[in-house]
């Protein structure tokens, strides 16, 4: 199938869905007003509803969603920098890595949804250092574990060999590991980035005077489903938009793995 | 005249659940320079320890190596050794010109000209800026020569280097191959499971013992050294394979 085909059965799907949601919305609707019920609007909007919502609020939307986005991306930034240079370290120091994999390990499956308060309270309420470090942390892991089992996961006789060539370490870590490990690192980039926004607004959401998580905040309070909604889908949009500039750079920085 | 290499009395095992495991028991051979030998025997009989032996990948526990008269020093690699490794290991993000100039790069060295000589003479001029992904396997080992062959060795070693192709391209290439040595005239060492294969290439062939991971026997070719598509008919090239064949079922 051509990739034009599967962007185009894609779009179909999604507008499928949407469809399907937007009848549904109305069936059900109808039928509970009948029944002198609160309508479903109140609290799963319809498709219409929240393209009117981006019509009303989106100026409010879109200015929200940018601070977000920035410290998002910062966060990633410094996440996957921060993973890539541990991961170096990881190379260069065996034993440092046989010591301090366990411990990670240990670390990441503490719940970021319990430790992202306490980065609060120890930065701040509304600071943006502590929303960037929510957002970096959520990064840092996968980035780091994956570039690490890449850097490690080298075929056996291709290190022979390069042993018979007389190659250094370092020409090893140049030749061999840093080019094998490359779409690795991209994956794992395509992780980070709905995480990195996630816990943004997770940061966000549990103190801020700005951002997406703010508005969900405000919209739930508020009890305006279309506001939540449309933050939602932005997040999603942005998300996407984020894997499709990684897959951008993978598709030139890693061109071998993507031929016919 | 002194041998190109010479092993004397190795012998090498490996550790399983903390017991020493032995693979190679008491081996001594000699290859002359412009030899091919092969070495046949039956699965896990140590063909393949033998060759990480003399490439200087693994210690032995016990005996020397001689390369020119001058023993091989632990964990220091020799120049003048290639190594073809049973998977054609290229590198997926290099081109095929790029795969073979990689020892090069490696050694600091930066005239190509060697590697644009091999690319022609092996006739892989038209798939220079191929990719590994973008070739065949029989093709991917030739780069893989090519890639040994580079740095100028005087022993080219080759681990089952046909083992992923099929019948008639074997064939093909065992004939390519030995078109390119009387070319470049190098010695080699060819580990095989396929005896016809070893029996055409050869002058010499070493058998392993399933049993006892020693050297058999040691049975000189007198195929001469025109060999061609039709030797592989001929009566004595079926009398020295059976003779090779039933001296692996002997010691399987």
């Amino acid at each position: 199938m051509s990739k034009f085909k599967q962007i185009a059965l894609s779009l179909f799907l999604v507008f499928f869905v949407i469809l399907c949601w937007q009848v549904a919305e109305n069936v059900i609707n109808t039928n509970r007003l009948a029944n002198n019920e609160t309508g479903l609007e109140a609290f799963i909007p319809s498709p219409i509803t929240i393209l009117h919502t981006y019509g009303e609020s989106g100026s409010l939307i879109i200015t929200q969603s940018m601070y977000t986005f920035s410290k998002a991306m910062i966060g990633f930034g410094v996440g996957v920098v921060f993973a890539i240079f541990m991961a170096f370290v990881f190379l260069l120091f065996p034993f440092l890595r046989k010591v301090a994999l366990p411990i990670l390990f240990g670390v990441n499956s503490f719940p970021i949804v319990g430790l992202a308060p306490a980065i609060i309270l120890a930065f701040g309420q509304g600071s943006s250092f502590s929303i960037i470090f929510i957002s970096a942390l959520i990064c840092y892991f996968p980035t780091l574990i994956t570039l690490d089992t890449a850097f490690n996961n080298i075929d056996k006789d291709i290190l022979d060999l390069m042993r018979v060539m007389n190659a250094s370490r370092w020409q090893i870590v140049r030749y061999i590991r840093l080019p094998q490990s490359l779409p690795y690192l991209f994956l794992a980039m395509k992780l980070a980035i709905p995480g990195s926004i996630i816990g943004a607004t997770m940061g966000e959401w549990l103190g801020a005077r700005n951002g997406i998580g703010q508005i969900i905040t405000i919209s739930l309070y508020q009890l305006k489903p279309g506001l939540l909604y449309a933050s939602l889908f932005l997040i999603i949009v942005a998300s996407l938009l984020g894997i499709i500039i990684v897959e951008i750079l993978e598709r030139y920085f890693v061109k071998w793995k993507h031929l016919n | 005249m002194t041998a190109l290499i010479s092993l004397n009395k190795i012998n090498k095992g490996f550790l399983v659940k903390k017991k020493l495991n032995p693979v190679i028991n008491n081996i001594s051979f000699d290859i002359n320079y412009n030899e091919v030998i092969s070495i046949v025997g039956p699965s896990g009989c140590g063909k393949t320890t033998v060759l990480k032996i003399i490439a200087n990948l693994l210690d032995v526990d016990s005996g020397e190596i001689l390369f020119n008269g001058k023993k091989i020093l632990k964990s220091k690699i020799n120049h003048s050794i290639g190594y073809v490794p049973q998977n054609h290991t290229l590198l997926p993000n290099r081109t095929v010109f790029e795969n073979i100039t990689l020892p090069l790069e490696i050694n600091g060295k930066k005239d190509f000209q060697k590697a644009l000589d091999l690319v022609d003479l092996m006739g892989l001029s038209e798939y220079k800026d191929h990719y590994p992904s973008q070739i065949s396997g029989g093709m991917k080992q030739k780069v893989s020569i090519a890639r040994a062959l580079v740095l100028n060795p005087d022993l080219l070693l080759l681990d089952e280097p046909f083992a992923s192709v099929d019948e008639i391209s074997r064939e093909k290439f065992n004939l390519e191959l030995l078109r390119l040595n009387k070319i470049l005239k190098r010695s080699m060492i060819l580990v095989t499971h396929n005896i016809e294969e070893a029996v055409f290439m050869s002058d010499r062939i070493l058998v392993m013992s399933g049993v006892n991971g020693s050297i058999i026997s040691e049975v000189n070719i007198p195929l001469g050294d025109a060999r061609n598509p039709e030797t592989r008919s001929s009566e004595l090239f079926f009398s020295t394979t059976n003779i090779i064949r039933k001296l692996i079922k002997t010691n399987e």
